[in-house]
């Protein structure tokens, strides 16, 4: 491909200080020299901000007035600014895929802070490397392709429905799906919401209704997502919609066949407080306003069983024989509103929940003192119906804890709390409520005021977590034994009941919808955002939006926020009508090509079209085709070309390397999506690891072919790591089992020629897991410390013969 | 980084950095010191989540305070604790650190705390301190009780208060009978057993503590004026009702949890298929003939564990332990279950037995695989038989080790008891059902340590003292 190319080719490399974040632990002045070095550079410069106005209008003076035709920027990670960069060399009239960027901050100066030397080293060669591979760079054309006018929510909670009416008075349709009868979410179960004290369900009852009445809203109750395929602007996703077994449309809501079902159960919408029978509606502000039938739960439709509903019903709206449906949905963006789970206490065993009747949880204390609830709002404890008149709160159940429920602080306990006291006093004043907390966090707007409002009123505040709940069995009062840490004096203290101010949690189906849409989560199992900052409601899968606690615990309001920002950033792109793909698909050449279709065989997407018994050789159907280059890695003969990540461009980045001292080195082949974001995330936390590795970046660990890592060997590094996404989260639907298969197979081929097949890695590191990328990199200089000279100069002639 | 973190991390004492650094987590929320025996016995001098404070703030000051003394390791707190921390083996760490660096005056401060507070201290010291595990033998152990310079104080108390009956002679039914002495009653503890000591005297393997240890201590007791009465029954030789009858105005159950649960299995009769209390009393008296090639211990509690080592002690050339759930839901506290892995006792998770094989002599024992359901009442997961996973292990010798309940046939039927057999009480005053009538130790929790026992006790005294003032005001 080089050779083609006639032109001059004059590279500029600028030097990122990133202020001190790079120049803090690099000595960028003495990296941009190096630079200036390196063949075809012509110019090399440092800048405090090479992102900053002044830093670009430099790259595009520099394209103009030297005539430069390849760019390096040697600052941040590309996923953070190689868009930047590429528009910047647009606008100096420079193909933007003319340009290269060397991560010299995430994986090098945040991850080896105290070692300026190193690191220096280190972001030189990744300099070297950088304009290795831009010597090789080819200009690209980007496709467009439309996006559909459509929009899918996954969870009817009130993220869901605020994102949904947001994108409807937009003029966009929408499918909103929830799993469960009725849209509403958790905020449905809660009485009051907190600062303002305002009725939950009041304010979201008209919410509810007018997405129900919404033209652009098509609401799909009791359904599931189950498949998505396609990609920003184009996604086609089945939704099984679950049989009701009563018309939606023809369903009035009278309740007729309520009365005469014989079945009880406990009603989950009341947690279990209440009852529910075989055909129920949930709760009274369900939407849609129809019943349905619980078909685990129902006698039948035999008549000698008991269609009692059907008999009863005038509408004649209950209909056994409706089967559940697929959906097939062609939508342009998706927005993920999944919500919470509420957190199961049992494990606490010294807290007693479940052992003990009056131990309750925050939820169950929601439906207990809402007027809609099973006691008609009368707070009652369960042993014997009793107003309680002293009430004991216990924060951070299954909140702040290692070893137990989870890690992080569930962010709306503290003032579900504050605003739980406040609604006992407001009944009940002569009530004793005390509360044990670890720390209260009421850092929102109004928070702190209504923390003092409820210290007006009386409620004792004592800083210790109870070490016990013990039962009187007498008169089933619960003794809480706990430290006032203030005071250091143990306290024992007797209440009528007790509530667990229990955590939240994702929802237990959410690895599905992660599975689904190739997502990430983060270690607390919630969704991981594209930035945490930057881009909070963008998922990394293009096309793809947060709303809601599907991302963190949030309260309602912040729920809200998050939901409209998400339908606006679906909005813009679906605004715009068309999107262009980036331009890394692969090319065949049909005179290399013996028609053998491996590579047919690989592709994740079918997009390779060959006839293997006739010889027509391969071809890539373009549109279908999302880059992952795992063809490329397989075809035995050459054939195809990764545009943007060719063979040459990758050689040329390990050749680079390898130049000095490549028996101290590691080469980590990293996944775009998981694995490089993993080191971009150890990065940006921080985590130091030794210096000696040097990543190379491919869009799927799939493209890694077994020439890459042979060339590695045999240009005498110790040791060559491959990464990708965990199996089944590849964001090319399964292309990392190739990577698998073909790294098995690699480590049978080591063995048989004598290396150490320890020095082949093979790694599984998730965005979020910047500690595992790390522990990886410390594993494998552990490895490295023990080959020995002699062995790599061993495998380099095995490798040459 | 603070500045004792990076000091001790130049000087290379990595041992004591960890320890530091595992303070540093601590949120102090105080679910350590709710319930934690010692801190009820030293209020004012002992609070575990404090000296992780200090151990942060001046790790000096902290290893030459007698604060890293006071923990008895009786595990109530660790699985608790919202950031892990072990705390028993901090302190254990601490003191091996501690005794190297300014030797046993420290160690030498507790036991005068512990004397001056609990007459029968060097039986608590020995059973609960693990003295073994801070390298002090025979020679140490011995120098360390001759100096106590404190002594328990009675300072003449005459017992002209009310009559109280102590139903058991164990841990809780010696420190209440001694409590109350101090409080000026007149005390009786009624022992069913030749020789008083309860557990003490029964259970813990020689090894750990000598008989004549026991005896001494006692004395001790006795000699404060408290009248053991060994060799009787309570519901045999004197009824429960009785009592009150000759005089005795409260009642303080200690009677412990002699009754060991059984597999109701084929083959549990046995002769060599023994109950967790058989085998203890059967090693502990010396009647106990060598311990067979192959032992196997069924149950996942302390006291599985602890059978599991003296088997080992005993002669044992291998033995395992057979637990029905998994490794997490196993009861035996962390330290216990390091120590029998360490002594290569192998525990075999997810296993429950079906049948002893043999027809007099046991052979083997059939066992199936379990997988494990939902969580029940407990919080544990339910184990349930993987069907056709059976599978025999050979065995000369097995110990059912899966509980005990007190046998509590001789109470009346005003003393209310709970589902699992335990007495009920008001967890406040441990009193019962019945007026007067007050309990303690393991009959009313089934099985826990000493220190939890001596507790239990305490807070009775209190209950009962409270009791018979408000009684005599009437």
């Amino acid at each position: 491909m080089e050779t083609n190319q006639k032109e001059e080719l004059r590279i500029g490399v600028y030097v990122c200080h990133c202020g001190l974040n790079i120049a803090g632990s690099v000595d960028c002045v003495a990296v941009a020299e190096y630079a200036n070095t390196l063949q075809d550079v012509v110019v090399s410069v440092d800048n405090k901000y090479t992102c900053s106005d002044p830093g670009q209008e430099q790259i595009k003076q520099d394209i103009k007035e030297h005539k430069l035709n390849r760019i390096v920027v040697a600052s941040c990670t590309p996923r953070l600014h190689e868009p930047t960069f590429r528009n910047t060399c647009a606008e100096a009239g420079l193909n933007p895929y003319l340009f290269e960027m060397a991560n010299i901050r995430d994986h090098c100066s945040w991850v080896h802070l105290h070692d300026k030397k190193n690191a220096t080293e280190k972001a030189k060669d990744l300099v070297k490397m950088a304009v290795a591979r831009a010597r090789l760079l080819q200009p690209q054309i980007e496709a467009e392709v439309p996006v559909t006018k459509r929009a899918l929510i996954i969870g009817g909670g009130v993220a869901g429905i605020q994102s949904a009416l947001d994108l409807a008075d937009q003029n966009y349709q929408v499918y909103l799906v929830e799993k469960e009868p009725s849209i509403g979410g958790k905020m449905a179960q809660i009485d009051k919401t907190f600062p303002t004290m305002d009725c939950s369900i009041c304010i979201l009852a008209p919410k509810m209704s007018e997405a129900g009445r919404h033209p652009n809203i098509t609401i799909l109750t009791n359904s599931l997502v189950q498949d998505v395929t396609g990609y920003v602007g184009n996604f086609n996703v089945k939704v099984l919609k679950k049989a009701r077994y009563v018309n939606e449309k023809e369903c009035t809501a009278c309740g007729d066949c309520t009365e005469v079902c014989p079945v009880v159960r406990p009603n989950e919408f009341d947690v279990g407080l209440a009852i529910r029978k075989a055909i129920y509606t949930p709760f009274a502000q369900a939407v849609p306003s129809a019943y349905i039938i619980n078909m685990d739960d129902c006698l039948g439709d035999v008549p000698i069983a008991c269609n009692k509903c059907v008999e009863k019903c005038e509408k004649q709206a209950i209909n056994f024989d409706m089967q559940d449906e697929i959906l097939e949905l062609e939508v342009g963006t998706i927005i993920v509103a999944t919500g919470i789970d509420v957190y199961d206490p049992t494990e606490y065993t010294e807290y007693g929940y479940r052992r003990f009747e009056n131990v309750i949880t925050s939820l169950e204390f929601e439906r207990l003192i809402n007027a809609g609830g099973p006691s008609g709002g009368h707070l009652i404890r369960p042993s014997d119906k009793e107003i309680p008149k002293k009430v004991a709160f216990v924060q951070c159940v299954g909140s702040r804890c290692t070893t137990r429920g989870n890690p992080y602080c569930s962010n709306v306990c503290c003032m579900n709390t504050i605003k739980d006291s406040l609604l006992i006093k407001e009944h009940w004043p002569n009530t004793d409520i005390e509360i044990f907390y670890l720390d209260i966090r009421a850092y929102g707007k109004g928070f702190e005021d209504l923390y003092q409002r409820s210290r007006d009123e009386g409620v004792k505040y004592f800083r210790g977590l109870p070490a016990e709940i013990i039962e009187n069995p007498m008169n089933n009062n619960l003794v809480v034994v706990a430290e006032n840490t203030n005071t250091g004096e143990i306290m024992e203290h007797e209440f009528d009941l007790v509530v667990l101010s229990v955590g939240i949690q994702p929802t237990k189906d959410s690895d599905v919808i992660q599975r689904l849409l190739t997502l990430s989560r983060t270690k607390d199992g919630f969704f991981m955002e594209s930035h945490p900052k930057l881009k909070p409601v963008d998922a990394p899968t293009q096309g793809v939006f947060f709303a809601g606690c599907a991302e963190g615990p949030k309260d309602i309001k912040d729920s809200v926020t998050q939901a409209s920002a998400a339908a606006s950033r679906a909005g813009i792109l679906m605004n715009a009508g068309k999107i262009r793909v980036e331009a890394i698909t692969s090319k065949i050449d049909p005179d290399l090509c013996n028609s053998c279709g491996r590579c047919a065989k690989v592709c994740p997407y079918h997009a390779i079209q060959v006839d293997v018994k006739n010889k027509v050789p391969a071809e890539t159907i373009e549109a279908a085709c999302a880059g992952c280059g795992t063809c490329g890695a397989e075809c035995p003969k050459g054939a195809i070309t990764m545009q943007h990540f060719t063979d040459e461009q990758i050689y040329a980045q390990i050749d680079a390397l390898t130049q000095e001292n490549a028996h101290e080195k590691i080469v980590a082949f990293c996944c775009n999506w998981c694995s490089y974001a993993g080191a971009d995330f150890a990065g940006v936390s921080r985590i130091q690891y030794p210096p000696n590795v040097r990543i190379i970046r491919t869009m799927c660990s799939g493209r890694v072919s077994e020439d890459f890592v042979l060339r590695a060997f045999k240009r005498g590094v110790a040791a060559v790591l491959v990464a990708g996404c965990h199996l089944n989260d590849c964001h090319y639907i399964d292309a990392n089992y190739q990577t698998k298969k073909r790294v098995e197979r690699l480590w049978k081929k080591l063995d048989k020629i004598g290396i150490n097949k320890e020095r082949l890695q093979l790694a599984w590191v998730s965005a979020a897991e910047g500690e595992k990328f790390a522990e990886t990199i410390r594993k494998m200089k552990g490895i490295i410390d023990k080959v020995t000279q002699a062995e790599i100069e061993k495998t380099v002639e095995v490798l040459e013969r | 980084m603070s500045k004792a973190e990076f000091k001790y991390e130049n000087q290379g004492n990595g041992e004591l950095q960890d320890l530091i650094k595992q303070a540093f987590t601590c949120l102090a929320c105080g679910k350590c010191s709710g319930g934690c025996p010692m801190v009820y016995l030293f209020p004012e001098q002992y609070n575990p989540h404090k000296v992780l404070d200090k151990l942060v703030e001046n790790p000096e000051e902290a290893l030459a305070s007698k604060e890293i003394w006071f923990c008895a390791s009786c595990y109530k707190c660790h699985n608790k604790c919202p950031q892990g921390i072990e705390l028993p083996e901090v302190f254990l760490k601490l003191r091996r650190i501690a005794l190297k660096q300014n030797g046993m005056g420290n160690l030498r401060v507790l036991i005068d705390d512990l004397h001056g507070r609990i007459p029968f201290y060097k039986l608590f010291f020995r059973v609960c301190y693990h003295p073994e595990k801070i390298h002090l033998g025979k020679v140490e152990l011995d120098s360390l009780f001759e100096k106590s310079a404190s002594e328990y104080k009675l300072e003449q108390i005459p017992s002209t208060r009310e009559k109280i009956a102590i139903i058991g002679s164990g841990p809780a039914g010696l420190f209440a009978a001694c409590e109350l002495r101090r409080k000026g009653y007149q005390v009786t503890v009624f022992e069913s057993r030749q020789k008083a000591g309860g557990m003490f005297q029964l259970t813990i393997p020689e090894f750990r503590l000598e008989s004549e240890i026991v005896d001494q201590n006692i004395d001790l007791v006795k000699s404060l004026g408290i009248e053991i009465k060994t060799n009787v029954r309570i519901g045999k030789d004197i009824l429960f009702n009785t009592l009150f009858e000759d005089g005795f105005q409260s009642v303080f159950i200690a009677s412990g949890a002699h009754r060991c649960l059984h597999l109701n299995i084929e083959g549990e009769n046995l002769p060599q298929v023994m109950t967790s209390l058989e085998f203890l009393e059967a090693s502990k008296s010396g009647i106990l003939k060598a311990v067979k090639n192959k032992f196997v211990v069924i149950g996942g509690g302390n006291t599985a564990m602890e059978i599991a080592t003296s088997a080992l002690r005993y002669g044992a050339k291998e033995v395992c332990v057979l637990y029905r759930r998994s490794k997490d839901e196993i009861p035996a506290d962390i330290n216990e279950l390091r120590e029998v892995e360490e002594h290569g006792v192998k525990i075999h998770y997810q296993v429950s037995p079906l049948r002893f094989i043999g027809d007099e002599k046991l052979r083997g024992i059939e066992c199936i695989k379990m997988e494990l359901g939902h969580p029940d009442l407990s919080g544990r997961r339910r184990p349930v038989p993987i069907k056709a996973s059976n599978f025999i292990i050979n065995a000369d010798m097995a110990v059912v080790a899966i509980g005990e309940k007190p046998d509590l046939g001789y109470l009346p039927d005003e003393v209310k008891l709970n589902k699992n057999g335990t007495i009920s009480i008001n967890p406040l005053s441990m009193e019962t059902s019945m007026k007067g009538v007050f309990a303690g130790g393991d009959v009313i929790w089934g099985s826990a340590s000493v220190a939890e026992a001596i507790m239990a006790a305490g807070r009775a005294v209190d209950g009962m003292d409270q009791y018979l003032i408000e009684k005599r005001k009437a």
